[in-house]
């Protein structure tokens, strides 16, 4: 009863608000800080993607993104930007994998999942499209194959 | 209301933003017809999450309510009824970031101290308290944290203080060449009252960590060394002893990123540290020592993982690489990526003493005769046509059951052979299909295992898997359902009678307890 409460005062209210991507510490797969606020206005579309080395539909996502780069680059400025959620057990394999899948697009590291809070994301992979104002416009929870052509129609669109 | 109060009125909407998100998770338990699984006595279990957050500028608050109808089976039972278990306010400008209420915060690697949330293993030990973080100079970061670490639905007994600091004297990036230094220190104490009869009992255990982290160009090396005082909890028998961890890490990887290498070498004793003395409760724990193996993702392979030994662990992790280009004789015309990985951790060269201390270990690099855990793993993935994609996996594991598992087991030896195959038709539609053998020489023996999963352009998957134990005891743990996946939404439903671990199906990847029966999923970004 009291999350249908929550849901009813809830719910209106979020139509009010344009949700943007918060401002918050990420890291390089060097471990260089870097703060969400620069791709706030990066003037370009922006598609943001959070994976992990474990998660086998993150893995073909990106690798989906990846074969589309050259049509992507023809079609839309938009920047792709993938996000690690992998703590230390698994860090290691960020480098690794973002070299064994050859992407050609920029790879970074939310160490303890501040990002990946921030944005209430509870299922990987989560994959943002984010207009040149900095207004996140779609989500999309776990990979249906496909779903990088639906970005690319949106993408040109923004 | 005036012109000069509307505007600023519109301005504070067009400024905050809320949003937050819904998972409940259900299920509900059978009996298995052999009668050798029977359900608990209360047939429906829930676990729900429900998140809210509110911005205005550099102001944050937020809550988080979590609702266990009886916790779903293979978590712990202490969490149990409905709670406000989270809620705070934060304020973050270009150089400070305050805190107050419940946060998650992580020094270094973790190896000291480390707050944070893993919802489906069950593990959430946020500080309730006080989070700062300061950064006089982009150069360097000043953390600070107080408070007491949730346990279960409760707050621990135990309070921790702690802080941390990095600085980055090189911190160089030109045309694809970075070269990069950091060093940092970290102190974390905690107390918690002890009330036995023991007058030197240790109530207060500090702990000092140093580390770096750096880059040159290919090349990239990072290690930490943590040193705890004297910490007797349960899992360790109350002995008193010292900790020490010792982490080192470095690599090389081709700029091109034809191949690289990673190698990992980690020496744990006496590496729990517990917000609470009393409890064996991985949450329960303020540091972070996992596994330094490789994750998993098949369905037989996560029979046999390894569990780490905190009082006492050493060995090490390689990673390796290499990738051969498109049209070239071993890549084909789509390329052809070899992943090669392997890990091995004994215990501790020790001697047991009868002093309060339990063990002793002199020399810091000297590996036991004891072999905890051995994993060699080998996955050639190869893209055949435009919609013809394989996964090859082939590994072979050592897993001293005696000891990872507790009891006179013995050891295992498994190999395994895994073969994943996704097949695009029209672009749109995918069929996955996923078998495995694995040959084990003791426990249950031999499984086989299969799964297949079907997905369509509208979100909808459908899946279905079994593994069986087919020299022994001829189970079948398996698994039939559906998920639908619709932007912000995602719904799956599934049956069947399944053993705990990380199942990636339905289009993501979650760590699954065991069950028999049914099983619903939701979760709503809003």
């Amino acid at each position: 009863m009291r999350v249908l409460l929550f849901l009813f005062l809830f719910t209106p209210l979020t139509l009010l608000a344009q949700e943007k991507l918060p401002a918050v510490v990420i890291k390089s797969i060097a471990g260089k800080e870097l703060n969400t606020a620069v791709f706030q206005n990066s003037d370009v579309p922006l598609v943001i993607s959070f994976w992990a080395t474990w998660c086998k539909p993150c893995l073909q996502e990106l690798d989906a993104f990846n074969d589309l780069t050259e049509t992507w680059k023809k079609e839309t400025p938009a920047r792709i930007i993938a996000i690690s959620i992998d703590d230390s057990r698994t860090a290691s394999g960020i480098k690794k994998t973002a070299g064994l899948h050859d992407w050609s697009f920029e790879v970074f590291w939310d160490e303890n999942q501040d990002l990946k809070r921030a944005l209430n994301i509870s299922l990987i992979p989560h994959t943002l499209v984010i207009d040149r104002n900095g207004v996140i416009v779609k989500r999309y929870t776990a990979y249906v194959p496909g779903n990088e052509e639906k970005i690319l129609s949106l993408l040109k669109t923004l | 209301m005036n012109l000069a109060a509307f505007s600023q009125g519109k301005g504070f909407f067009k400024e905050s933003k809320l949003n937050g998100s819904l998972e409940t998770n259900n299920q509900y338990y059978l009996n298995n017809k052999r009668g050798n699984i029977l359900a608990p006595e209360k047939r429906f279990a829930s676990n729900t999450y429900l998140t809210a957050n509110y911005q205005y500028k550099g102001l944050r608050a937020g809550i988080q309510f979590e609702g266990y109808n009886q916790a779903l089976q293979g978590f712990p039972t202490r969490y149990e009824g409905n709670k406000l278990v989270r809620r705070y306010i934060r304020y973050t400008n270009k150089k400070i970031d305050v805190h107050v209420g419940n946060f998650f915060e992580q020094f270094g690697n973790g190896l000291v101290f480390r707050a944070f949330e893993e919802r489906s293993l069950g593990l959430d030990n946020n500080i309730d308290g006080l989070g700062i973080r300061y950064s006089p100079f982009q150069s360097l970061k000043i953390k600070a944290i107080w408070g007491r670490p949730r346990t279960f639905m409760e707050r621990s007994p135990g309070e921790v203080i702690g802080g941390d600091l990095e600085w980055s004297p090189i911190n160089r990036e030109k045309d694809g060449n970075t070269q990069l230094l950091q060093l940092g220190t970290s102190y974390v104490k905690r107390f918690m009252r002890y009330y036995g009869a023991d007058p030197k009992f240790p109530q207060q255990v500090e702990a000092f960590a140093a580390r770096f982290n750096g880059q040159y160009n290919a090349f990239n090396f990072s290690g930490e060394w943590v040193h705890k005082s004297i910490e007797a909890n349960f899992p360790n028998d109350y002995i008193k002893k010292k900790g020490l961890i010792l982490f080192l890490k470095t690599g090389w990887q081709d700029p091109t990123n034809r191949m690289g290498v990673q190698l990992q070498f980690r020496r744990l004793e006496n590496a729990d540290f517990k917000g609470n003395f009393n409890s064996s409760d991985a949450v329960a724990s303020i540091n972070y020592t996992p596994a330094l193996t490789r994750q998993h993702t098949n369905l037989l392979a996560n029979i046999y993982p390894h569990s780490i030994q905190p009082i006492g662990e050493i060995g090490g992790m390689a990673d390796f690489f290499i990738r051969f280009k498109k049209n070239t004789p071993l890549g084909g015309k789509y390329g052809t990526r070899i992943d090669i990985n392997y890990s091995n951790y004994h215990a501790l060269d020790s001697t047991r003493v009868t002093t309060g201390e339990g063990f002793i270990s002199k020399r810091i690099i000297a590996f036991g005769k004891t072999k905890l855990f051995r994993d060699l793993n080998l996955i050639i993935d190869k893209r055949w046509t435009k919609d013809y994609k394989t996964l090859l996996t082939f590994i072979n594991l050592f897993y001293n059951r005696t000891i990872l598992q507790g009891g006179p087991y013995g050891d295992v030896r498994a190999t395994l052979v895994v073969t994943d195959h996704y097949i695009k038709i029209k672009k749109k539609y995918q069929l996955r299909l996923n078998a495995e053998h694995m040959w084990v020489n003791s426990d249950e023996r031999n499984w086989a295992g299969l799964l297949t999963e079907w997905s369509f352009p509208n979100g909808l998957s459908l899946f279905v898997s079994d593994m069986t134990n087919y020299q022994t005891y001829k189970m079948h743990y398996y698994n039939v359902g559906f998920a639908l996946s619709k932007n912000k939404q995602r719904i799956q439903l599934s049956a069947g009678q399944q053993r705990a671990g990380l199942l990636c199906v339905g289009g993501i990847c979650r760590f699954v307890p065991s069950y028999n029966g049914l099983s619903l999923n939701y979760t709503l970004n809003l």
